[in-house]
């Protein structure tokens, strides 16, 4: 029997936390395509994603989702575009402890409304050193400011309940657009 | 300036709107507890009292009181949404207020009602039916206090919380900086129940022992508890009206179970009455209103006037024919991941 697929995108910067995430709910472990990281300028680890991150959900013999994670580097946007497209929804993931996470989060936000308006879009914030740089109060405004008003939750992605947080609320804006 | 040469007492009321909107029933709120902020830090002695012994009466424009006080001989200081010349008044406050407008403000007026005295020739219509009703009923005052901290727009002005006449919450505005006593840490419903009073403070110097508590999760569960039942709608949320999200909550500071994100999602596509937000989401009535409240105490919900009816009687109509599939999938993941 055929399986149906479906498929959620965790986007956002190098170093946000999209392979991690997948991680955190992936039934299989998480197919990466890391390459030593040569941006240390924008993020120190030591190794990033160049093509995607993949992972899935196995529910049943019926059904599949499948967790597609992007590359964080804009210079890979075409390949945003080509996991984008007919995408149940698309998880942002910004690291509100960086100076610039206002300026992605506007960056990926733009981007990704543009690519599909009715796909539901969710902002993960999380912290990844002790500096609250930006807080999601602040963060929300800025975007509501902008004209985007998205759920942005402070999360941290190791957790498989922040995740499933960010899952549930796509599933909740499809049925509520639907009723 | 002296301000006891003159027997002119310096009196004051704030005028509350006679319509209850969303946006002038927050700027009352907040107007009313900038005044009594700013009451012992003017040039001058002002008394706050009720709208008949006043010689100046704030109010918002397009009340249909203003004319008979005004030509009772009373001081009008409008309240307007946008600056521009007020037509008969010499006085205006203009939204979004900050404190040190109100501060001004009753510089402003004090320094001329002390130089042209008022005579009240006569007494005004009395209050309108709907402000004893709409008023903040005792259960409210914790939350009231917390969210004109919220409100107060310099995070450099710190506030205590008093309890029984000791403080107990620290504060700043935005919420950005909390502190709980310990003793009420654990006892959080004690709070509502103590006798509350918010003042400012000149030094934001909680005791070490104090423990620090997320503000948004502050106001939220201050709205959630003082919610008592299905009925009991917050002072500051319109009733007889459909809502609509503004912004959303941070879910995940609030570490939001399956039906309250059911709900904000439900409210963030389309504008409903309660009973419909209840039947969408299969919550309970008091819980529908709790999550309003508290949507509504963090200024994050839309409001404006129902014009349709939902009897209690009617059944939840079938919803619309979703694809099959996709709704069996979706039951199936939230199977699968335990949501």
């Amino acid at each position: 029997m055929n399986k149906s697929e479906y498929k959620i995108i965790f986007t956002g910067p190098m170093g946000a936390g999209k392979t991690t995430a997948i991680g955190s709910i992936s039934d299989i472990p998480p197919v990466q395509t890391e390459s030593f990281n040569n941006d240390q300028e924008v993020h120190s680890k030591a190794t990033t994603t160049v093509a995607l991150d993949f992972g899935q959900i196995k529910m049943d013999s019926e059904y599949v989702v499948n967790l597609y994670g992007t590359p964080g580097q804009e210079r890979f946007s075409y390949m945003w575009d080509l996991l984008a497209d007919g995408a149940m929804g698309v998880i942002i993931l910004i690291d509100g402890s960086r100076d610039d996470a206002k300026d992605q989060l506007l960056n990926f936000t733009k981007h990704f409304a543009g690519i599909s308006s009715s796909s539901p879009i969710i902002i993960g914030l999380g912290y990844h050193s002790n500096d609250v740089v930006w807080d999601s109060d602040t963060l929300s405004r800025t975007i509501y400011d902008e004209g985007y008003a998205l759920p942005i939750f402070t999360v941290d992605v190791r957790a498989k309940e922040d995740v499933t947080l960010m899952v549930d609320t796509i599933l909740c804006l499809i049925e509520a657009a639907e009723e | 300036m002296n301000a006891g040469s003159s027997n002119q007492r310096l009196t004051i009321a704030l005028a509350k709107p006679t319509k209850t909107l969303n946006d002038e029933a927050h700027t009352f709120d907040l107007l009313d507890r900038f005044i009594v902020m700013c009451q012992k830090k003017t040039n001058y002695p002002w008394e706050i009292c009720d709208v008949d012994q006043a010689s100046v009466i704030i109010a918002f424009e397009g009340d249909n009181r203003i004319e008979d006080w005004h030509s009772s001989g009373r001081i009008i200081v409008l309240v307007q949404n946008s600056r521009r010349p007020g037509k008969h008044y010499h006085f205006t406050i203009t939204n979004p207020i900050r404190v040190m407008h109100v501060l001004d403000l009753l510089n402003t007026v004090g320094e001329h009602l002390l130089a042209n005295p008022v005579k009240i020739t006569a007494t005004p219509t009395s209050k309108p039916s709907t402000v004893q009703d709409s008023a903040p009923g005792e259960h409210w005052a914790l939350l009231s206090a917390i969210k004109t901290v919220f409100d107060a727009s310099s995070p450099q002005t710190a506030f205590a919380i008093e309890a029984n006449g000791q403080p107990k919450l620290w504060l700043t505005a935005k919420l950005s900086q909390c502190k709980i006593s310990e003793d009420y840490f654990n006892n959080f419903s004690q709070l509502m129940s103590a006798k509350i009073q918010s003042k400012t403070l000149e030094n934001h110097n909680p005791p070490e022992s104090a423990i620090l508590i997320n503000g948004t999760e502050l106001l939220w569960r201050s709205a959630i508890d003082s919610t008592q039942n299905a009925q009991d709608r917050a002072p500051w949320l319109p009733g007889n009206s459909i809502y609509k999200l503004k912004r959303w909550p941070d879910l995940g500071a609030l570490r939001a179970k399956a039906n309250l994100v059911r709900m904000v999602s439900t409210l963030a596509k389309k504008y409903v009455t309660p009973e419909e937000l209840t039947q969408a989401t299969g919550s309970d009535n008091r819980e529908t209103m709790a999550i309003l409240n508290a949507l509504g105490a963090c200024g994050l919900i839309d409001a404006k006037p129902s014009e349709r009816q939902v009897s209690s009687q009617t059944q939840a109509k079938p919803a619309a024919k979703k694809p099959e599939g996709f709704s069996k999938m979706i039951k199936s993941l939230r199977r699968h991941l335990n949501i």
